[in-house]
């Protein structure tokens, strides 16, 4: 008997929230026989809850937790391929295949993600312009249907529903296990060249010029600068560090798996106004100027996972939450389209001191997938009431107007006309939905309000 | 760890606190015998432990109402580990049905007792006379439960399982003391596993994670402990519900 137990729950934003019945299925087997045996009222899988938005809460309907679902199956170390079951972190895959010299083929901002996440948010990294997003390296997974249904997919199997898996935000099925392609690395170190980029301009054109030279690209952005300084930032250009880049000390143990205690933890929500347009500024502008252009080595947890050392930093927000807005534009509007961004961000001093900017490559066959070629620039805007929706309805205005798109993963607030308008292939993952979920059992509060449920 | 070179075989190993359990002595590098009932899940549990901690984990499938096979459990595994001893067994099946369900039916209230108590019964004793015939020595673990120092009006069907466990493993360390071979008494408090799922409320103060529970228990079989409450207050409260006298207990709605 699977118990249902009522549950308060929203995105790492916390900016909306929701009652929800959680269960956490403590085998396959107990959860197939929930799905064939339930009542039709609706449910989504939830990992580790850092999509920033409501893509894994669902007001009054089944959220289905990873808790015990979140074993390894299988690891080749000589060919770096690992099996595992959906709610396996991205965490738990780097302390097994780190030591044999395998690391993710592209990662997020943070580890504490669930795989399972990671392939239905078709996560991207510092990487995406050479190595494509985490669904392209995904061999194969395995779905469990509405009424329990097991059905393997791959891109020559079933692969319609297999793309469609890919960046389907968990709307397709409920993803049991997935097999995944690891990269080789001969450390754990990476090789960063910092660079300052006085204004948006030259910051587009050193990530464009680099692409080809640096597989690893960022840039943080001071969003609060304005005027001739619009868009200055400091850029991470990076590329995998060999043995011989190494020092001594990092050579003796290259392949380190680092601790991952965090180092700092925010133990309560913060006042809302610690973070206001003259703190945050304050912030930007000594960050900027203290970064010196160098070069260094330094770990995958500093270069991948700054943010990780910090526990619970979405409480800095307070107790009102954040959106995160992440813009999409392809090249020919991205001077623009960033530009009118920022400024309208900066004119409703929206402070955020978490904006970052990345080169994209081409897109993958999933019919969401978010990403293609272009700049992606993705901002944590702190919910400063209800001229909060005014401003995003403007910056939504501003995508449209450029061809520029919005990212399931962090969206809080699109409305249905928005999101039909920027992805043009919603109807055909919806063919496939209505091919492996007729009923529409498999849904969030996202997908009711994005217009992906029938 | 004192049974180093050994094994540990873990009766009930996808319980909530079996799970950690098994986590924490695979860090240890200690082969494990996966015993359960569902064969797919067995294999799943022993293939994470082996490729994250390297060490050999075998599964054996078996099922607590089946109390005629108990007996020969102990054989089994011994094959199992193809010439490494066993040195310590884990007990952590158990059921808690619900105590209205198992007041009306008979069949439901007797499995209570069949897998709580007269199946650990049967298999702790065939290890008992196995562990004692090799003479290696070892170590015995039962996981019992608070609620078996006092029998309470709203649980007591799972209550007297458990009170007979308790009564179980202390007479069998008794039994056993001087022979090389430890037994030690484990009572949980509440804790957060699927047992108890719906039937507490998991952030309230008073229960506790199976991984603090599992911590405990690896660190009662390192210390040489005798009987352990886990987490360490319950020991205090369970006193405190001792001694409370039967005419103040009768009215209180427990």
């Amino acid at each position: 008997m699977t118990i249902e137990v009522k549950t308060n729950l929203s995105g790492w934003g916390r900016f909306r929230h929701a009652d929800c019945r959680v269960i956490e299925p403590e085998n396959r087997a107990r959860l197939t026989t929930f799905l064939r045996d339930r009542a039709a009222s609706g449910a989504i899988a939830r990992g580790m809850g850092r999509s920033y938005g409501d893509s894994s809460v669902l007001r009054d309907g089944l959220v289905i937790g990873q808790k015990y679902l979140n074993r390894l199956l299988s690891f080749d170390s000589v060919h770096g391929s690992i099996q595992c079951e959906a709610g396996v972190t991205l965490e738990d895959i780097i302390k097994v295949s780190l030591p044999y010299g395998w690391f993710l083929p592209t990662t997020p901002g943070t580890k504490y993600i669930s795989v399972g996440g990671a392939i239905a948010a078709d996560v991207h990294g510092k990487n995406h312009h050479v190595d494509g997003t985490f669904g392209a390296w995904v061999r194969g997974l395995t779905l469990i249907l509405h009424d329990g249904t097991i059905l393997d997919c791959s891109s020559d199997k079933n692969a319609d529903v297999f793309w469609a898996t890919i960046g389907g935000m968990g709307l397709t099925g409920f993803i049991r296990d997935a097999r995944i392609q690891l990269t080789k690395v001969e450390s754990a170190y990476y090789s960063v060249r910092y660079h300052r980029c006085a204004n948006l301009n030259s910051a587009l054109s050193l990530l464009a010029s680099t692409e080809n030279e640096y597989k690893y690209s960022v840039g943080w952005i001071d969003c609060l600068s304005r005027g001739s300084g619009l868009g200055r930032s400091i850029l991470m250009l990076a590329n995998n560090a060999g043995l011989d880049d190494l020092s001594s000390s990092q050579r003796n143990n290259p392949l380190e798996v680092r601790a991952s205690t965090p180092v700092l933890e925010v133990p309560f929500d913060f006042p809302n106004w610690v973070l206001n347009p003259f703190s945050v500024s304050i912030f930007n502008k000594s960050y900027y100027f203290m970064q010196r252009n160098r070069q260094e080595i330094v770990s995958y947890e500093s270069f991948f996972y700054p943010l990780d050392g910090v526990s619970g930093w979405n409480r800095i927000y307070g107790k009102r939450g954040f959106i995160q807005y992440q813009a999409l534009f392809p090249e020919k509007t991205a001077e623009a389209g960033i530009r009118a961004v920022l400024e309208t961000v900066s004119s409703h001093g929206a402070a955020s001191f978490l904006a970052v900017i990345k080169r994209c490559g081409e897109a993958n066959p999933a019919p969401l997938s978010y990403l293609h070629r272009g700049y992606t620039i993705a901002l944590d805007i702190p919910n400063f009431g209800n001229a909060l929706l005014r401003m995003i309805k403007s910056l939504d205005e501003i995508l449209l107007r450029n061809q520029g798109r919005l990212y399931l993963a962090k969206d809080s607030m699109m409305d249905a006309g928005t999101f039909a308008a920027m992805y043009p292939r919603k109807a055909e993952f919806l063919a496939v939905k209505r091919k492996v979920d007729p009923d529409c059992f498999f849904r969030s509060d996202q997908a009711k309000r994005v217009g992906l449920c029938f | 760890m004192k049974t180093k070179g050994h094994a540990c075989v873990i009766l009930g190993s996808l319980s909530g606190i079996a799970r950690e359990i098994a986590f924490r002595l695979a860090i240890k590098g200690i082969p494990l015998v996966l015993v359960g009932r569902s064969a797919e899940e067995l294999e799943i549990q022993a293939s994470d432990l082996k490729i994250k901690f390297g060490v050999p984990v075998e599964a054996l499938v078996a099922d607590a109402r089946d109390l005629d096979m108990l007996a020969s459990l102990p054989a089994e595994c011994a094959k199992m580990l193809n010439g490494i001893s066993i040195g310590t067994v884990i007990l952590c099946w158990g059921v808690m049905y619900s105590q209205k369900d198992s007041e009306k039916d008979p069949q439901l209230l007797r499995q209570n007792f069949d897998i709580n108590l007269t199946s650990a019964a049967l298999v702790l004793q065939a290890f008992a006379n196995w562990m004692s015939s090799n003479k290696k020595g070892g170590t015995i673990v039962g996981i019992s439960s608070v609620a078996g120092d006092r029998g309470r009006g709203t649980n007591y069907l799972y209550g007297a399982t458990k009170a007979g466990l308790s009564a179980l493993l202390d007479g069998m360390r008794h039994r056993y003391h001087g022979t090389g071979l430890r037994v030690i008494t484990v009572k949980p408090g509440i804790v957060n596993t699927p047992m108890a799922r719906g039937f507490v409320n998991s952030s309230s103060l008073l229960c506790a994670s199976p991984a603090q529970v599992a911590a405990d228990i690896v660190r009662s079989i390192e210390s040489g402990s005798f009987s352990i409450y886990t987490p360490r207050y319950w020991k205090i409260i369970m006193a405190m519900i001792r001694t409370i006298p039967e005419r103040i207990f009768l009215r209180l709605k427990l």
